[in-house]
């Protein structure tokens, strides 16, 4: 009796250590994902957003009537129909074996001003968060956003404006440190305070990452940080440390507004980190 | 027929199926939550699911480890309350038999009560011999006796010769604020005590005071004290069975002051302590091999006449006799003896008996006047006095509020007096009046004291004792009182008429005044002796015995016998 106590404990005990390595089997597979998308966007939130496939990234898109309302600022009720569509599309992805790469939910007004919402996510990004592995405001600023005026979009409610591609790695990281870099200049308040950042350009030509940007200083204060280059070096090391990209091979950082020129190999741009 | 069935069923067991309805209801919303649970789970999205699945050995891990912590932390804390050194454990020391190491033969002044507590020792040590013949090991041992008289040193020595483990815990202690505490400490002493019987052959749980918990149980008022004390008796007496019912050699010694019958009934019976000893207070032999063992472990004048030590500590228990000795070789390092000698023992009774010496500046005159009055009650003590000697005499006055003193005692304890012994206490008493009167033909307000006692004994021997000069007889004094009937305040009536009454204080006033004449016939006839005593008194303020015994004997006086 003993003996058979102890062998069911011992096997409950196995088999909860090993429950973890359950092979479960996806919910939706990539063949179906616009299908599983569309539906599920359907079913739970009654939204039919049009959904495509381009080699490793999902587009969504979402014509809505109205995107902004007249003091610029993005409608409440619109905000939380992009917000639930996202929601939608994150679920049937991270349920989805194997899984696309990127993410480009655009929402266009269609007809009052004709302007684009774009969001792209990284979609291992998105499983770092649902796993508490970075925060909310980490993943916010870790998804790329473009808003642009688009006259194409009026009237389109089908998506045939969109330029759709299948996203690269190098070119979202490029998005993105130009995103955190504005992020920085606009919302430090000691940056902000002594700098005006007129422009920015952060891409990859071939294995060096251009980063061109416009700042002035326009106020000095004790609490000032001198080196401006310094400050973008920190932010491209941080954005590409964190994607473990190590496809390239230098950082050119360029401020025109004072004529300083930066080149840092990979190796020296870990310095920085 | 039927119905009445079912109805008295649903008297009977009503709890039962009250709690079975109640198991079942909550075993049926169990298992509805666990299925609507699994399905839930079932229908989760595979990362959700692969997320649920993935954190259960996590879980388990961080479940198994903080169940470690808290069994530890309860396991460490209930050894504590309850096994370890918690609250159940304040008050209670463990102690081998070798180191309680007190000899039987160190156990003195108890002679007859060692010869009873000897046999209990030779049960305990070879309990084969009783049970071959078919007996019953003795499992309680209760002490009786007033404070003092070695209880606690007989217990110890018991265990000492026995070679058991000695577990010791004060009644009082026992019981604790916390109600069910006391029941849980004596749990947990006998717990421990059986351990340790196990381990070394027997164990010997002496419980000092044990009228703490062992008080009659009571019905409790409502606010749960007498509830706790009448767990912890109850938790006592069922300790006691279970050392029966359980060959452990376990022995429980108890030792009380109070009286049997202020214990609980059931903890007295037969069968809970087999053997109840009386230790009383030492006889005149066990004083005298008292003051003998204990002055061997100082220096001592070995003039000293232990027999005299012995007969004025008549009713000094042997803690009494242990701190006489102690005190007086305090004094005697105070002043700067190299031993300690009848004069230190003297004066460490007196602080002991009376207090201490009180500095106040008495006038020559004054201390003429106690010199006298106290040599009143000395030479009369000492010519009259058919039982008591004279210890002491001195004129120094005492914390306690005597000017001078004169310490006579009984030659050995006496449980029932005669006559002429009261007689004898009165003329005393009156002593210091009629030496008063006749070496200055006044008297003084010293005699208060005096006066006192000597009513008292006279107004005894007439109203209660049938001892007075015209033969009226019977215990007046308990007509004086009510008979049990509850006076609610008002004076108690008396049953005794007027008459009676003038009858009796006649008797009184007349045996006052036959025992004053007579003292003043004898301090008249022995005024020589009454001014001797009184100029050594003055020249040294104190006399002790054999000073006293030095002074009769030079003016040719013996004492009564």
């Amino acid at each position: 009796m003993r003996k058979v106590q102890i062998t069911v404990i011992v096997i409950s005990i196995i088999t909860t250590l090993l429950s973890g390595c359950l092979f479960i089997k996806p919910t939706y597979t990539k063949e179906k994902i616009v299908e599983a998308i569309t539906n599920l966007c359907e079913a739970e939130y009654k939204i039919e957003p049009r959904v495509w496939l381009l080699g490793e990234t999902v587009w969504v898109y979402m014509p809505l009537p109205k995107l902004i309302t007249k003091d610029a600022q993005f409608d409440k009720d619109v905000f939380e129909k992009i917000n639930k569509v996202m929601i939608g599309a994150s679920r049937v992805l991270l349920s989805m074996k194997p899984r696309p790469q990127f993410m480009a939910l655009v929402a266009s007004d269609t007809e009052e001003y004709g302007i684009d919402y774009t969001v792209i996510t990284w979609i291992p990004d998105i499983v770092k968060y649902q796993l508490q592995l970075i925060s909310r405001d980490e993943f916010f600023r870790r998804n790329v956003i473009r808003i642009g005026e688009s006259p194409a979009a009026l009237g389109d409610r089908e998506g045939i404006h969109l330029k759709k591609e299948d996203i690269k790695l190098s070119e979202f990281l490029g998005e993105q440190i130009k995103q955190r870099i504005q992020l920085k200049f606009n919302l430090d308040p000691n940056l902000k305070e002594a700098f005006k950042l007129e422009s920015t350009k952060a891409a990859f030509d071939g294995n060096i990452l251009k980063i061109i940007c416009d700042i002035k200083l326009v106020k000095v204060s004790p609490k000032t940080p001198m080196n401006t280059q310094d400050e973008i070096a920190k932010i491209t090391a941080y954005t590409l440390q964190q994607y473990d990209f190590k496809d390239f091979l230098m950082v050119e950082i360029e401020n025109t507004a004072t004529g300083e020129k930066t080149d840092l190999s990979r190796i020296a741009l870990k310095d920085f980190l | 027929m039927g119905n009445k069935k079912i109805r008295i069923y649903l008297k009977l067991h009503w709890v039962k199926i009250l709690i079975i309805s109640l198991l079942a209801i909550i075993g049926l919303f169990t298992t509805i939550v666990m299925i609507a649970g699994v399905q839930a789970m079932l229908n989760l999205e595979s990362f959700y699911k692969q997320l649920q699945f993935s954190s259960v050995p996590l879980q388990f891990f961080l479940s198994v480890i903080t169940a470690i912590i808290f069994a530890s932390i309860y396991t460490v804390f209930n050894y504590w309350f309850f096994f370890g050194g918690g609250m159940t454990k304040l008050g209670q020391k463990r102690i081998k038999s070798q180191e309680v190491n007190i000899k039987w033969d160190e156990v003195i002044g108890m002679e007859e009560v060692k010869r009873e507590a000897w046999e209990v020792v030779q049960l305990l040590k070879d309990r084969s011999q009783l049970q071959r013949v078919g007996g019953q090991i003795i499992k309680g041992l209760l002490l009786f006796g007033p404070p003092g008289v070695g209880k606690t040193y007989l217990a110890k020595a018991i265990a000492t010769e026995v070679k058991v483990p000695f577990l010791s815990v004060v009644g009082s202690e026992i019981e604790g604020m916390i109600v069910g505490l006391g029941a849980a400490k004596i749990r947990s002493l006998f717990k421990e005590a059986r351990a340790m019987a196990e381990l070394h052959s027997g164990c010997i749980v002496f419980i000092d005071e044990i009228d703490s918990v062992a008080r009659p149980r009571r019905e409790d008022m409502g606010f749960g004290g007498q509830m706790s004390a009448n767990a912890a008796v109850n938790q006592l007496l069922t300790e006691l069975d279970g050392l029966r019912k359980i060959e452990n050699n376990v022995v429980v010694i108890g030792a009380t002051n109070v009286e049997e019958r202020d214990l609980d009934p059931a903890l007295m019976r037969a069968g809970r302590f087999d053997r109840k000893i009386y230790i009383g207070l030492p006889s005149l032999k066990d004083r005298e091999n008292l003051f003998g063992f204990y002055l061997k472990r100082i220096k001592f004048d070995p003039n000293i006449d232990v027999s005299v030590l012995a007969r004025k500590a008549v009713f000094k228990s042997p803690a009494d006799i242990a701190n006489i000795v102690r005190e007086a070789s305090i004094i005697a390092v105070r002043n700067k003896k190299d031993a300690v000698g009848l004069k230190e023992i003297s004066e460490a009774m007196d602080r002991i008996d009376l207090g201490l010496r009180r500095p106040i500046d008495l006038s020559p005159k004054e201390k003429e006047q106690i010199a006298y009055h106290e040599a009143g009650h000395a030479i009369v003590a000492y010519l009259l006095h058919p039982t008591d000697d004279v210890f002491k005499a001195s004129i120094i006055p005492r914390t306690i509020g005597f000017l001078g003193f004169v310490y006579h005692r009984s030659r050995e304890e006496m449980h029932i007096h005669n006559r002429e012994y009261y007689l004898a206490n009165i003329k005393v008493a009156l002593g210091s009046y009629a030496a008063e009167k006749i070496k200055f033909n006044t008297t003084t307000s010293g005699v208060d004291e005096d006066f006192n006692h000597a009513m008292y004994w006279a107004y005894n021997m007439v109203w209660r004792w049938g001892m007075g000069p015209s033969g009226i007889k019977g215990n007046f004094k308990e007509l004086e009182r009510s008979f049990g009937v509850p006076t609610w305040g008002w004076s108690t009536p008396s049953y005794v008429s007027e008459k009676t009454k003038e009858k009796l204080d006649d008797d009184v006033q007349a045996i006052i005044q036959q025992c004053l004449k007579e003292v003043e016939e004898l301090l008249t006839k022995e005024s020589p002796l009454l001014d001797r005593f009184a100029s050594e008194l003055i020249q040294k303020q104190e006399l002790d015995y054999d000073e006293i015994e030095a002074i009769f004997k030079e003016c040719g006086k013996s004492r009564l016998r």
